[in-house]
Order: C-alpha cells, then structure tokens, then sequence
C-alpha cells in the first residue's frame, strides 16, 4: 500500500500519483484522496498524473468517480498533467471526462483552481 | 513469418501493470509509434484486467510477424455469455467485461474472440505503420 | 648331299619369309626402314596410311619431309639412340602428305656397324593422335574450368553426398578465409553459425533426396565474426553417367550492397512517408499561446492519429492553451470525419488545452446539420481569421477583468 503523497498550499490540496497502480491500489488511493480532502481547509483539489503514461478505463472512470465525490463534497477539481498518448488512449475509450477541469501544468492549474475557487466562493 | 516474443501469467492483479509495460516495451523495440504503444498498453491493460476480474487466471501470448504484433489473452474462466451485447456500447455502461473488450476493440486494429464456457480467447492485431 | 637339303631350307626360308611379310604387311601398326638419312627404304601398308600417302608412296621420301623444322633435329637424334635395358620410344608430330596432323609414337631400332656407326633404323609408327587430342581437351578444359573458378566472382561450389565440399571456386575459398585445397572435405558448419549452416545443410540434403533444384533462394548468412552477409543461391543436383545423384553443385551471388541498398531505400522512404505526413500537418505558431493546424486533403484514421499526435505533442512543446483546427482545406466531411475531428478535440481538451474548430463554411455546416452530427460542444467558427479574432478579444477581455477585478 503505497504512501499518499500530497501537498498543502493554502486551502488547495496536491495529489501527485507518481506509480503505477493496480486497481485496488489505486481504489485506495482514491479513498484516501476523499479523506484528505474531507477537511474545511480545503476547498480545491489538484491530482497530478503527469507520471502516468499508461491511463486505462479502469483508472480513467476512477478518477471521474474521485471527482464526482470532490465536488460532491463542494470542492474544485483540476486534472493535472494528462499526457498526449494518455489523452489519446481516453479519448479511443470514451472517456472524454468532461466534467472534469484539466490543465497541463502545475503552476496553470494552480492558477485555474484559484479562478474556480474564487468564482464558486462568489 | 510469426514468431513468439513473450508469454506473461496472469494470476494476479500486479500481473496486469506487468504485462501492459512490458509489451510497451517490446512494441518500442519493434518500431511502434508512441502513440500507438500506449495504445497497445492500454489494450493489454483492459482485457488483462478483464481475465483477472472475470476468470481470475490466464495468460498472454505476444507474437510478431512482419507486419505488426499480435496479443492473444486468454483464460479458463466461466466464458463471456453474450459476446455481441457485450460489445454494444449500450450495454457497457454498467459492465465492466464490456468496457473493457470494446476499449481495446477500439485501440486495435483487428480484434476477434472466441469464448466457451470452458476458457476465452481473444487475439488482437496492431499494424505497424 | 646338300642339295637336297639345302632346298628343303631354302622352301623352310622362303616360307617364313612369306609369312613375316604377310605379318607386316597385314598389322596395324606402322613398321618401316629408315636409312641412315632417314629415308625411307621400306614400309607397309599401315605405315603408309598413316604418313598420308598411297601405298608404296614412302619409298624415296624422307621422315624429315613429314616433320616440322622445329622437331627435326630432334627426330633425328632420338632415332639413332639405343638404350641398353629400354626400348627407345618417343612421341613427335608430323604433318601427313594429305595435309593432316598427327601424332606418333616413334619405336626405333637403330642399327650400327663397327665403330657405332649409324646405318639406320627399323622403326614402328603408332598413331596416337585420338589420345593426345583427348589429353589437350582435356587440358584445355580443366585450364577454362580453373580459369572461371579463380576468377568468377560468383561463390561455385560442388558438393558430396555428405554436403561436403569437393572443389570451390577462388572466391568461395576467400569467402570463408581458406585456401581452395583446405576447403576440400570440409562442411559449411565449419564456417558459418548453426542459423545459417543448418538449413543450408537441409536444403542440399533434400536436393539430393528428391533432386528438386533450388533456384534464387535469397539467404542471409552470419559469420561466427558477426559480420552478417545476404546471397542469391541456387542449388541443383550432380548425376553420374548412371543417373544416380550424387551430390550438388551450387551457385551463390552476393547481393549484400543490393540488399543493404534496398534495406537504406526502404528507410529513407519511411522517413520519406514520414517528413511527408509531418509536411502535410504542420503546426504553426500563430500567436502567443495560440497554435493551428490546417487539415489538407482526406482525414482518414490514419490520418487523425497523425493529426492528433503532432498537434499534441506541440500544445505540450509550445505550452499552447489553444489549438484551432482548420479544415477550410478538407476535401470531405462525413460522421466519420466529424468524429475524428471531435476526438481530437477532446484530446486537446484532456491535456489542458482549448481546440476550436475553424474554416466550417456555409457548405460543411450544412452537411453537419444534415447528418445530424453532434459537435459536441466544440466551438465552430468559418474562417481562421475569426477563430484567431475571438481567442484576442478573448485574452483582451481577460486582461480587462484582471484590471478591472
């Protein structure tokens, strides 16, 4: 069971998922996200996927029930760091995931999860 | 002229992430565009999961021929039931077996299945471009 | 008294004398005298034929007419040779009087009186002249066989029932760093790895099994020094006069430059066919963080994986938040298109970027509305120079809230 490792900033919670994970690891993973984020503090939540190359149906439909919980929870989503190839292979599955926000980067996600928070806080 | 590559159990979930990144490696060598690795990879990942899931045991069976490489999964599970209607995108949306087979029908470039209630087994071509 | 007996010796003489002529005249061989200058004082019938003339036609003339210059001297001093314990036999040429070369096979009998002086020579003629041409083919033969087997560049090699060779060309030996005696006896297993040597081995042994000849089989050969060389081989069998094979010859042309030229062409039209497609789909900066792509020709799947492919590796590479796909250029628009097209989108979207889609014209529009194509929320502008328009008001008006905010 591999170690969630995550960042504070602010009121904004980092997730990089840095290894590949099986399908009940990364279940697990994603309930310990929600626990992490269950907390007032928080009002956004960037999961950082830019180590994955390999993104299958399994992962890509888990990451939408992560964020179908978040923002059930009130919070702000961002996907960060979807690789071409990992876009691709979710595309030719159907997984567009467009509830989802998604930004390259770190820092442009930051910057849009700042937008979201502050526009959802208006 | 076909020749086989590799062979990898799967018997357990670790098996599938086995599996998908060393037959990305093996289509790499092979001259594959990355794009289509991933594609490649990704169809491992889904039907590895599915013999996982649905028949607990099985295995994979990497052949390659001039033209491009050839996945076989197979297993001795219970047998998919109604192959057609699992390959409906309709019906998919709460089956996960279905999910599974029409993803990687989508990434593949041929993809056939044979399934008894004795085992399954599903050969995947991609062409190298 | 001896008269009588003396006729009764003399009719014994005469008798045996009848025979012995009767003897030379009826054998095959030449017999002739020759006197001391070599002319001929007597010879039989065979002796004539053989020198080309008619019978009798030798007496008065002289060996030395039927010789050339050259072997003269020589005739002439081996003719009066006498070896004690060997007969004196030699061979010379001469010219017949029909005009026909010949070689003979000179016995001589030289005879001498006191003081070893030579007075002449019962000599034997024997025609050889089937033999000797037979040895000269066969000279000239096995001169024009050494001759194309130290000089063809071709690999020929004959071959045992055992597939061992029996005799290779100079180029052969070379190929596998021998001298050709050395390569006698010996098998291919010797020079190159089991991956070569073994179906070379099979294949000359069903050859000789079924004598089915192989004809242009192209194959490659690794040397145990790594080096790796492609040759054109034909295998067929050897008969003997009885028909039975008994072994194979082979012929093997190296075509490595060919292949290897074949092999860089292939490459170069891959890279070709590639540069063509990367051609075909440029990507082009058109302002800051603003990229496009204009779809020229078909969008076959091929096609869109290609499309897809650059167009995001550029957002990534050119950190672009927006990507305007321009099909003005497109030849056709079907669902299957349009699909293509939307995926794309939804890829651009995935990895954080915006895709519009632009040169969608009057026409285009139609054809989406009468397919009942949903675009799936993907902007659609109809011309480039809108989409560029809206993605600067756009930052402008952002700007202006940034300042304003």
């Amino acid at each position: 069971m591999a170690r969630l490792t995550r960042m504070h900033l602010g009121d904004i919670l980092v997730v990089p998922i840095q290894e590949e994970l099986h399908d009940t690891a990364a279940e697990e993973t994603g309930e310990k996200i929600i626990r992490e984020a269950d907390n007032s503090n928080i009002k956004g939540v960037a999961i950082d996927i830019s180590a994955l190359d390999i993104v299958d149906s399994f992962l890509g439909r888990l990451l939408q029930k992560i964020a179908w919980g978040l923002r059930a929870m009130g919070k702000q989503v961002i996907l960060v760091g979807i690789q071409p190839e990992v876009a691709v292979a979710l595309v030719e599955l159907g997984l567009y995931l467009e509830e989802i926000n998604t930004a390259f980067e770190l820092d442009s996600a930051l910057e849009k999860l700042r937008e979201m928070i502050d526009e959802d806080s208006r | 002229m076909k020749e086989e590559i590799l062979r990898i159990p799967i018997n357990k979930e670790i098996d599938v992430l086995i599996a998908r990144r060393e037959i990305k490696s093996e289509a790499e060598r092979i001259g594959f565009r990355w794009i289509d690795q991933t594609r490649i990879a990704t169809a491992v990942s889904e039907l590895t999961r599915n013999i996982i899931k649905h028949a607990y045991r099985g295995e994979v069976i990497v052949n390659r021929d001039d033209g491009g490489i050839e996945i076989i999964c197979r297993d001795e599970g219970p047998g998919i039931p109604d192959i057609e209607q699992a390959l409906e995108r309709g019906y998919s949306t709460t089956n996960s077996l279905g999910i599974g087979l029409i993803g990687a029908k989508h990434l593949m470039d041929d993809f056939e299945i044979e399934s008894t209630d004795s085992g399954t087994k599903i050969t995947t071509y991609k062409k190298l471009k | 008294m001896a008269k009588k007996d003396d006729g009764k010796e003399i009719e014994r003489l005469r008798r045996e004398n009848e025979e012995y002529k009767k003897l030379i005249e009826e054998m095959s061989e030449g017999f002739a005298f020759l006197e001391e200058d070599l002319s001929f004082s007597f010879s039989n019938p065979a002796c004539d034929s053989i020198f080309g003339v008619t019978e009798g036609g030798l007496m008065g003339r002289n060996l030395v007419d039927f010789l050339s210059p050259e072997s003269t001297k020589d005739v002439r001093k081996k003719i009066k040779v006498k070896k004690k314990d060997k007969k004196n036999v030699f061979e010379t040429a001469i010219k017949t009087g029909d005009d026909k070369r010949r070689y003979l096979l000179i016995r001589s009998n030289p005879h001498f009186e006191e003081k070893n002086k030579f007075v002449g020579s019962f000599v034997f003629f024997y025609d050889i002249t089937k033999r000797v041409r037979m040895e000269e083919e066969l000279i000239f033969e096995k001169g024009l066989l050494s001759s194309l087997l130290n000089t063809i560049p071709d690999l020929i090699y004959f071959k045992d029932k055992e597939s061992r060779f029996i005799k290779v060309s100079k180029s052969k030996a070379d190929q596998v760093g021998r001298s050709i005696e050395e390569v006698v006896g010996s098998t291919d297993f010797d020079y190159f790895t089991e991956e070569h040597a073994r179906p070379a081995y099979e294949d000359e042994q069903e050859i000789i099994k079924k004598g089915n000849p192989i004809e242009g089989k192209i194959e490659k050969e690794t040397h145990p020094d790594g080096r790796v060389t492609w040759v054109s081989t034909t295998k067929i069998p050897r008969y003997d006069d009885k028909g039975n094979i008994i072994g194979i010859l082979g012929i093997s042309r190296d075509i490595t430059e060919k292949r290897l030229w074949e092999l860089q062409r292939e490459e170069k039209m891959a890279a070709q066919k590639e540069e063509l497609i990367e051609l075909s789909t440029p990507v082009i900066d058109v302002w800051e963080g603003v990229i496009t792509v204009p779809i020229l020709g078909s969008l076959d799947s091929e096609r869109a994986s290609r499309v897809s492919e650059h167009l995001l590796t550029q957002i990534v590479e050119k950190r672009a938040g927006v990507a305007i796909i321009d099909i003005s250029g497109i030849s056709a628009v079907d669902s299957a298109v349009a699909d293509r097209l939307i995926r794309t989108a939804k890829a651009v979207r995935l990895v954080g970027a915006e895709a519009i889609l632009t040169g969608v014209g009057v026409e285009i529009a139609q054809t989406i509305a009468d397919l009942g194509i949903d675009m799936g929320g993907l902007k659609t502008m109809s011309t480039l120079k809108d989409g560029l328009k809206y993605v600067i008001s756009r930052k402008k008006t952002s700007v202006e809230e940034e300042k304003n905010g």
